[in-house]
């Protein structure tokens, strides 16, 4: 009898085996269980109405902020209007004592106070685990937040999440999202005035930790399938004419793939997706003074509404690479139609925004349809981590007024040559998606700021061919996604910093001082025969990059991370800084 | 207010509404505006340069000033401008005004000098010696604006002081280095212990 039984179970168990094998012999993701779980979270972090997370005061709009007496009626606080001080914002940093502290909004000039919202700011977190590893990855509204604040950033937020949770990595990114409180210090009052709200920055700390916290706890892991997908304006034409390079800085090149992850639980339904596009989120542009996601809402909520579960949107390689309407007006590529209506400042604002996210959106859709359906048996996960030394006199400046509030033990100078200003920790982060030989499926790099993306695909196929004469005859930094061997290549930007552009070498002019920017000898000069419009401006983004060397040692330590060490080392971009 | 008040058009009125049309017809802002030094631009364009105070801003971005010291130009009195967002009333302020229909502040939004009573001597010299400088044949003015420009080095009026030394540093990069003794009131400055370092970047 016992032999009977025994010999059931080992029958069974054969059956069991055979039933999980291919022809091929490999196991089938159709019936073996998915060794990969999901958690996700959105905490909303909108300056905006009741919260009983925020301790401070809100004002008669709505929108966070110091309590003051609107004299003029403008709905918004003017300088020199009476202000109740929340003494707790000169505790986190002086300067913020005895001055207002409320929501300066991102960009496009100084003391452009928020008066409402549009749509919310969210911090969202993905803990993904596999058999050895579990990571966070977390996406934040916001133009840019640094890791390593004086009171505020990433590192301040990972000191209160759970250890229990036992994470091996944690991703950080920001969307880069103009439409958002200044997290950098730069668009206060006055040109020469902070204009963070240290209480609002140690909120978002504090949401940061609780959505991974959410994420990752044991009860909202869920198992997951992968499937993985993607498109461009070649494969999907509603996608063409979107992007445009700032000011029609040549070359007129993009990263143009949109990608996406959908987690699909063991029931079907969707847990999450993770969306990545490489442009600036910024179709509401300057005159707008409501807070808002800008562009992603718009996706992320397409995304939701059709699928279920949670979206969250990264923003990867988009430097230089702006929403069409922004600069280089009139210049854009045309789209399926032959026109573009985008193309513009006529229509700039909210409608519009949501055209543009819903076409994102509705591109994710299409793209995720035909998806393939990975096998996925591993996550792995890399980190580096190194400082750069900075060379940028307006970061230094900046640093040394107070707009900044770095944490200057951790940009400790001693880690660059002699007379760097600025020395700036980096963390780089490839997360790997691998099937059951070991294969890269899905390869997820992190970038700690606005990479050009002809950085990321090549500098010798996709360089500037308009000036011969303004090529510096720096060495071209290596390719990263020559290095990448998934199918699947993704791009986590101003990913765990913003430490501004990333610019290749050969096309970087330093700026002559923090207030002029460089020009080479084809400024103004047309580069495209069909678009005469196009031409080459100044180097705008230079005087916003941390200097000339930041290309190559991101670009060579995104191929150690890679495993190709010595192709690296080979490069004359990479010996440059010493690699 | 009453409706007349609303509907009152003043030439200040319309001076704004020129002001906010001509600004709204400006290529769209930069994502991260560039600084600038914008002392010798608006001392250019300047037809009146006051120490002012802000008695009263009005939500249609008129504000209501009382002159303390007329630095150049003709005396004004009490008088409201358009204010072009950068007021604050009841603060102090260097304000650089055009009389094209009405007073208006030519400050680009973000520049902003604030300032005292006290410094009005100062400044005066400043704006003088400024005009006298610019008024130079092309040859000499680069020189001659940069000496006016070395006593602004160490004003107390932290963003006059900014803007300063950015106007000084464009002109040494466009060859007009200082001389010899400007080199070394420079060098002394710069190694005060109560030296402000920001300073030392701008003149790098």
């Amino acid at each position: 009898m016992i032999h009977s039984i025994r010999l059931c179970f080992v029958l069974l168990a054969i059956g069991v085996f055979v039933a999980a094998c291919g022809d091929d012999g490999e196991t089938t993701s159709a019936t073996a269980a998915s060794p990969i779980s999901i958690g996700v979270a959105a905490i909303k972090i909108t300056p905006y109405g009741q919260n009983p997370d925020w301790g401070g005061a809100v004002t008669v709009s709505g929108i966070w902020g110091e309590e003051f007496t609107d004299d003029n009626g403008n709905g918004r606080y003017d300088r020199g209007e009476h202000f109740v001080d929340d003494p707790f914002n000169g505790e986190l940093d002086h300067s913020s004592g005895n001055k207002y502290n409320g929501i300066y909004m991102a960009g496009f000039g100084e003391n452009r106070i928020a008066k409402g919202i549009l749509d919310d700011l969210w911090a969202r977190a993905l803990v993904i685990q596999g058999p050895h590893k579990k990571i966070a990855l977390v996406s934040v509204d916001s133009v840019g937040e640094v890791k390593r604040g004086a009171y505020y950033g990433f590192a301040h937020a990972e000191a209160m999440v759970d250890p229990a949770l036992k994470l091996d990595a944690i991703l950080y990114s920001s969307t880069h999202d103009h439409q958002s409180p200044d997290a950098l210090g730069l668009w206060g009052p006055t040109q020469f005035d902070d204009g963070k709200f240290p209480r609002y920055l140690q909120f978002i700390d504090k949401m940061v930790a609780r959505a991974i916290n959410q994420a990752g706890a044991a009860a909202n892991m869920k198992t997951v399938n992968v499937i993985a997908a993607s498109s461009n304006p070649h494969s999907d034409p509603t996608l063409l004419g979107l992007q445009v390079r700032t000011g029609c800085r040549p070359p007129w090149f993009f990263d143009e793939e949109l990608r996406a992850l959908q987690f699909v639980g063991n029931d079907g339904a969707t847990v999450a997706t993770l969306i990545n596009w490489a442009t600036h989120p910024e179709s509401l542009e300057s005159k707008n003074e409501m807070i808002s996601s800008d562009f992603p809402h718009f996706i992320r909520q397409r995304v939701e509404q059709s699928l279920g579960g949670t979206a969250v949107y990264f923003s990867g390689d988009l430097g230089a690479a702006e929403i069409v309407g922004d600069t280089c007006v009139g210049n854009a590529d045309k789209r399926a139609d032959g026109t573009n209506e985008f193309d513009t400042r006529d229509t700039v604002g909210y409608a519009r925004t949501g055209q543009i996210g819903n076409l994102v959106g509705d591109a994710v859709l299409r793209a995720l349809a035909k998806g393939d359906h990975l096998d996925v048996a591993d996550v792995e996960v890399k980190t580096d981590s190194y400082y750069i030394p900075g060379s940028n006199d307006l970061f230094a400046f900046a640093n040394q007024i107070g707009l900044l509030d770095l944490d200057m033990s951790a940009f400790d100078v001693s880690h660059c040559p002699a007379g760097t200003a600025l020395c700036a920790p980096v963390d780089q982060h490839l997360l790997t998606l691998k099937d059951r030989a070991g294969k890269p499926l899905v390869q997820l790099l992190t970038i700690p700021g606005e990479i050009f993306p002809e950085l990321v695909y090549g500098i010798s196929r996709n360089k500037r061919t308009d000036c011969p004469a303004a090529d510096t005859g720096a060495a071209h930094e290596p390719a990263i996604a020559d290095a990448m061997s998934a199918k699947y290549k993704l791009f986590l930007g101003l990913s765990p910093d913003e430490l501004g552009y990333i610019v290749p070498g050969y096309d970087f002019y330093a700026p002559p001082s923090i207030d002029e920017e460089a020009t080479d000898v084809c400024k103004g000069h047309a580069y495209d025969e069909s678009h005469p419009g196009r031409t080459s401006p100044s180097h705008y983004h230079e005087s916003l990059s941390l200097g000339l060397n930041v290309a190559a040692s991101v670009n060579c330590h995104s191929l150690k991370l890679l495993g190709k060490d010595a192709d690296a080392a080979a490069n004359g971009a990479c010996q440059r800084v010493g690699f | 207010m009453p409706a007349s008040r609303v509907l009152e058009i003043t030439p200040i009125r319309i001076a704004a509404l020129i002001l906010t049309l001509v600004l709204g017809l400006r290529p769209a802002l930069a994502h991260v505006e560039m600084v600038h030094g914008q002392l010798l631009e608006l001392c250019e364009r300047a037809d009146v340069v006051v120490v002012a105070k802000i008695l009263e801003l009005a939500n249609d971005d008129t504000a209501t000033i009382e002159p303390l010291a007329i630095l150049s130009g003709t005396a004004i009195d009490r008088t409201a401008i358009a204010a072009n967002g950068n007021l604050a009333r009841g603060e102090i302020h260097v304000l650089f005004l055009s009389r094209a229909a009405a007073l208006q502040n030519l400050m680009p939004r973000g520049v902003v000098f604030l300032t005292d009573t006290t410094q009005a001597a100062s400044l005066r010299r400043l704006i003088q010696s400024l005009r006298h400088a610019l008024a130079q044949s092309e040859a000499a003015r680069p020189d001659a604006v940069r000496a006016a420009l070395m006593p602004c080095l160490t004003s107390p009026m932290t963003a006059l002081r900014y803007d300063c030394a950015m106007t000084f540093n464009r002109l040494v990069r466009d060859g007009h280095g200082p001389t010899p003794r400007e080199r070394r009131e420079l060098d002394r400055l710069l190694a005060r212990p109560d030296a402000d370092p920001a300073l030392a970047i701008l003149l790098r």
